[in-house]
């Protein structure tokens, strides 16, 4: 099959919230924009499934919010491992950010003023939380209303990027697999953006995407980028774990909040493991929940209950708040199966934000020239646990910035041709597609691969973690990378072919795991969610671990900026 | 059947034709989940877009279903049923993967 070949001045990988801000902001500046996307723009990855909430210090609420306080806020909850630099521009930024979705026309809820309404989440000192109209799948498509508009800003849709491609030390593009033809692609670039979102769906229970698999990382750690942080990932303390509403995400920030849903969170004692305190923040709220389950006090999957029964809410007020407060109507919740006045629901902590990644600086850089990065693939901004609504500021924040800084490099750095670096690159991907579908006398497909695989991390490299875990992942993930020489696909059509996406992500997920895995391993400490229970208390001074290609994990300090 | 569900989906390769798959019934199964388990345990050869909110907000997984446009992720299925699905739209890229 003929190799597709194109030329721009900005390839963005991932098509959520950071890649289409970044994508616009791009075009604005005079660029020419790709943006390649594994899935299609605003229907995959993580975007148009988040909550409502995110934030901006515009103190509408009159409490005196400024950016200096939503920094300091972020700093604190990041537990000593945010980068402040990064925490310094989220800050500074979101207020201009939420205008601009104001012009791409996203709407937020409002006072009865007019005045756009903020709340004050879990861990942030003002009310600085705005609620964005149908959630992150309203701001994705106001998003993507803007995108359409810009003729510079072409899609590739259904386009799976393999790799980057580098030239003396320089990112000049990447080579990709065309789903909906089969056929290889060529992108020559004069920068590449990675905006591709976490890596959350290398553990069973989640709330994500299964497309959520970290494929972003791989493609800029193999390049000799550094990655930091890989074993923060941040749990979201209520994922419905019983037969029915599995992986739904229910918002304890409102659920058991006394003046919002006033729900209760009952062990399987009935004790009340809240009390009537205000939601604390998510790592916070993970404790208190892990705590229950080692006190033996579990449910039969292994969770604790929401329950709603006792409220005393009407049916109206309680969807009211429902269609405030989620992200989805209260009709969808019965769809899933969760049907409050039935009894508690059952719920545990789910993998839902990825805090580790490729590293960056304020201006969205990598450690490698001509790539940057953007949203949740980018670390380190929230440290080792993430305010509610910080994740959609961020991707506006950095998405803006990233395509900006991405735009002045590529007008110094003109795409150009190089057909030898391209067609190495080609051909290496050849070899390894042909691979999936040569004989083999034991197959393994992709599917059981990536089941063993979230096997392995759930049950090692979960919230809590020991050195003995850790050791014994490393050896499970070892024989599963050994096993990869006889993966194969039974799928042989070129166009849409699922089977070998997913036997691609698998390969890159292995490889990500054994560093998430040795990350974790090498952070003796318990901070934010990362839970070591041979190491119960946080080091002195906090330090990101990091990874790079061919070399053994260490640690780099964390950016201050006073 | 009566602990089971038939899927009767529309494929297009060679040629558009329906291939029925039964699977075992569960409290809570939706047709997204049951797609989900025809492509992980039954046929990896099912082509649909396996990227999903699954909660009704991104339109990701939309089929037709006994003729109806639908999000399976919101489509609870019942057990001794047969569900006749198809892609959701006519630009389809293989199977019941369509582009929007």
């Amino acid at each position: 099959m003929e190799t597709e070949r194109y030329k721009t001045d900005v390839l963005i990988i991932g098509g959520g919230g950071a890649g289409v801000r970044a994508a616009i902001e791009a075009a604005d500046r005079g660029c020419s924009v790709l943006i390649c996307t594994k899935g299609a723009v605003a229907r995959s990855g993580s975007t148009p499934m988040a909550y409502p909430a995110i934030n901006a210090a515009l103190d509408t609420e009159g409490d005196g919010d400024s950016p200096e306080q939503h920094f300091r806020d972020l700093v604190a909850g990041g537990r000593g491992l945010s980068d402040e630099d990064l925490a310094q521009a989220l800050a500074a930024d979101s207020p201009a950010r939420i205008a601009d979705l104001q012009d791409f026309g996203v709407e937020f809820e409002r006072n009865a003023d007019g005045s756009l309404a903020q709340i004050r989440h879990p861990g942030h000192t003002k009310a600085r939380t705005l609620t964005i109209r149908s959630g992150g799948a309203g701001m994705i498509r106001g998003l993507r209303s803007a995108m359409l508009k810009r003729e510079r800003i072409h899609t590739a849709e259904d386009m799976f990027v393999l790799t980057l491609l580098k030239k003396e030390g320089r990112v000049i593009g990447a080579a990709a697999l065309d789903k909906r033809s089969g056929a290889l692609s060529v992108i020559h670039a004069g920068a590449v953006i990675i905006a591709s979102g976490g890596y959350e769906a290398m553990w069973q229970h989640t709330d994500v995407s299964p497309d959520v698999t970290g494929d972003g990382l791989m493609l800029a750690y193999r390049a000799g980028a550094a990655l930091i942080d890989l074993e923060m990932i941040l749990y979201y303390p209520f994922v419905g774990c019983g037969q029915k509403g599995r992986g739904i995400m229910l918002q304890y920030e409102s659920l058991v909040h006394p003046q919002r849903f006033g729900g209760k969170l009952l062990d399987a004692r009935g004790n009340d493991l809240l009390g009537g305190m205000l939601p604390p923040p998510r790592d916070e709220m993970l404790r208190i929940i892990e705590n229950a389950v080692a006190a033996g006090n579990a449910g039969p999957n292994g969770g604790v209950f929401l329950d709603l029964t006792g409220t005393g809410l009407s049916k109206e007020k309680r969807d009211a708040l429902i269609r405030r407060y989620f992200n989805f109507p209260p009709e969808n919740l019965k769809l899933q199966g969760i049907d409050f006045d039935a009894g508690p629901i059952e719920v545990k902590p789910g993998l839902h934000y990825s805090l580790g990644g490729i590293r960056i600086n304020a201006a969205c850089e990598t450690t490698l020239p001509g790539l940057f990065a953007a949203g949740e693939c980018a670390s380190n901004l929230h440290g080792s646990n993430r305010l509610s609504g910080n994740a959609l500021a961020e991707t506006q924040v950095f998405g803006c910035r990233a395509g900006k800084n991405a735009a002045a490099f590529a007008r110094a750095n003109p795409p150009e041709q190089d057909e030898r670096t391209a067609n190495a690159a080609i051909a290496e991907q050849e070899a390894l597609l042909a691979e999936l579908h040569a004989p083999c006398d034991a197959p393994v497909s992709p599917a059981e691969l990536k089941a063993q695989l979230r096997a392995v991390m759930e049950s090692h490299v979960g919230a809590k973690r020991c050195a003995e875990g850790l050791a014994e992942a490393d050896t499970m993930l070892g024989r599963l990378e050994e096993e990869l020489k006889d993966l194969r696909v039974t799928d042989t059509h070129a166009v849409f072919n699922n089977e070998v996406c997913a036997a691609i992500e698998v390969r890159s997920m292995i490889s990500l795991a054994r560093l998430i895995a040795r990350s974790a391993a090498f952070r003796r400490e318990t901070r934010g969610h990362h839970i070591r229970t041979d190491y119960p208390a946080a080091a002195a001074r906090a330090m990101h671990t990091r990874v790079r290609a061919g070399q053994p994990v260490d640690e780099i300090p964390v950016v201050k900026i006073k | 059947m009566e602990n089971h569900v038939a899927i009767k989906i529309l494929r297009s390769e060679p040629q558009s034709h329906f291939d029925t798959y039964v699977l075992p019934f569960s409290e809570g199964l939706t047709l997204l989940g049951a797609l989900r388990q025809i492509a992980a345990a039954i046929d990896p050869t099912l082509a649909f877009r396996d990227s999903h909110c699954g909660r009704g907000v991104c339109g990701a997984c939309l089929v037709r279903v006994e003729g109806q446009v639908r999000r399976a992720c919101c489509t609870p299925l019942e057990a001794g049923r047969e569900y006749r699905v198809e892609p959701a739209n006519s630009r389809v890229i293989r199977d019941l993967a369509v582009r929007f």
